[in-house]
């Protein structure tokens, strides 16, 4: 998997994100953020496309968690995250919603 | 002196009829349900017990008034030093999701607190009830093993999940199960459900729950769906502290605002702090990027045409509906605590929007 520039959320991690924090429970945004994303986004600058299609829902606390604690917690800037991060899905208010938290995020 | 000699006559006319319109609704409520259901007995031979409710529902008053009290009961059976507790089921009629939800929860919960407790049961004698406890394992959970094998649709429809903290396949994969659903409907449900039960668990530890029984508290939860013909019934159920106890301890400094903002005074009641919490969408609590549960929990009536959200939470009640249907929130004060928050979705099945 490593080296690949596409993470696909359902495939490489589940088709059932749910929840803020790793005590939470299995599959939460904090263990989705320090598994998933933070390893590939520090193995090289290039830009990261976010499959979020194929997973049946992602509530705010775990998008929240996810992607605006990258800002909150990581050090990575909102701007340069914005630009590094291609999220895709066929649903556009999901997206928003993302790039709102990275915004957002202080 | 004649004017006021009327006037007073009048009064206690007046106050005599309201007299008689409360006992008529007591004796309505008491013809529906016997005095003794709801009730613990106690049998000579170390055995304490509960008549539970003819209808197991609380989507009325009285209706909320029985199961409270009949739970209030089950625990004190549970406490009252018997060998073995018996959980009659023999008046039972009918079940509702949200009612149903709640006893087996109140009953997974003090049958894994008191092992000690020898456990049996009365089945019901009502065909498509005694499906369903078994379909439920309420039986099962009981000690009693039963012959019957669940075929009518309103017994095998039921399904169960419960879980200890997010546990995002175990609620996936019962929204998945039902089918009938839009993915667009079944996304939302999923994030619903999710921020539902991630409010449980990270609101369990605020306190005790009220019910004397000195447990610690847990972040369980439990989940029922049950599709019918034109509609699906989702229910999640926590036996935490509930909302009207928890909302002054995570937004200890803008609750009462809030409730001013919204009602004109700062009284408290149940149902008010649950119009309150639901309301809090995206407010400041201590962390900026917390608190947002809330809004996905009523975000999903906002995308799917006639939907509808019943909340129950301790004494209090909130029925919220899609704009399309009824464009009101309502909220009711009942006089026993169910200790614990219940939230049922409901969603019409459409062929132009839910099948698959």
């Amino acid at each position: 998997m490593s080296g690949e520039k596409v993470v696909d959320v359902a495939r490489d991690f589940s088709r059932f994100p749910a929840g803020r924090f790793k005590e939470d429970g299995p599959f939460s945004g904090q263990a989705f953020r320090d598994e998933v994303l933070l390893p590939r986004l520090r193995q090289n600058q290039e830009a990261l496309t976010i499959e979020l299609d194929g997973a049946l829902g992602y509530g705010s606390s775990f998008l929240e968690e996810a992607f605006g604690g990258l800002v909150r917690l990581c050090g990575f800037k909102a701007a340069d995250l914005l630009q590094r991060l291609n999220l895709r899905s066929v649903d556009d208010s999901l997206v928003r919603e993302i790039r709102s938290y990275i915004t957002r995020a202080v | 002196m004649g004017r006021k000699g009327n006037l007073r006559r009048w009064k206690a006319k007046r106050i005599g009829a309201k007299r008689l319109r409360k006992s008529l609704k007591r004796l309505r409520v008491s013809r529906r349900t016997p005095e003794t259901l709801g009730r613990v007995f106690v049998s000579t031979d170390g055995v304490s017990g509960i008549y539970m409710p003819e209808l197991i529902s609380l989507s009325d008053q009285a209706l909320h008034e029985t199961l409270a009290w009949a739970m209030a009961s089950l625990r004190s059976a549970f406490t009252s030093g018997a060998r073995e507790v018996r959980v009659d089921f023999g008046y039972t009629t009918g079940l509702h999701a949200e009612g149903m939800l709640l006893v087996y929860a109140e009953l997974t919960r003090l049958i894994d607190a008191f092992p000690e407790i020898q456990v049996s049961c009365v089945p019901s004698r009502v065909a498509k009830v005694d499906q369903a406890l078994q379909h439920l394992g309420v039986y099962g959970m009981l000690g009693h093993k039963s012959p019957v094998a669940p075929e009518l649709p309103d017994a095998v429809n039921w399904r169960v999940a419960q879980g200890a903290n997010v546990d995002g396949p175990k609620m996936g994969e019962l929204i998945e199960e039902i089918g009938r659903l839009s993915s667009e409907t079944a996304s939302r449900l999923f994030r619903s459900v999710t921020e539902a039960v991630t409010n449980v668990t990270h609101h369990s530890d605020l306190a005790k729950r009220l019910d004397g029984l000195e447990l610690e508290p847990t972040k369980e939860w439990w989940m029922f769906c049950r599709p019918e013909k034109h509609s699906l019934y989702v229910a999640v159920c926590d036996l935490g502290i509930g909302i009207p106890r928890s909302l002054p301890r995570t937004h200890p400094e803008i609750w009462a605002d809030v409730l001013y903002r919204m009602f004109g005074d700062r009284r408290m009641t149940d149902g008010r702090m649950i119009k309150a919490a639901l309301r809090m969408r995206r407010t400041r609590t201590e962390e900026e990027h917390r608190g947002m549960g809330f809004s996905d929990i009523t975000r999903v009536l906002e995308e799917v045409d006639g939907s509808r959200l019943r909340v129950y939470s301790n004494r209090g009640s909130l029925q919220y509906s899609n704009p399309s249907l009824m464009p009101a929130i309502h909220i009711h004060n009942f006089k026993y605590s169910i200790l614990g928050t219940i939230l049922v979705w409901s969603f019409p099945f459409r062929d132009d929007q839910h099948v698959r």
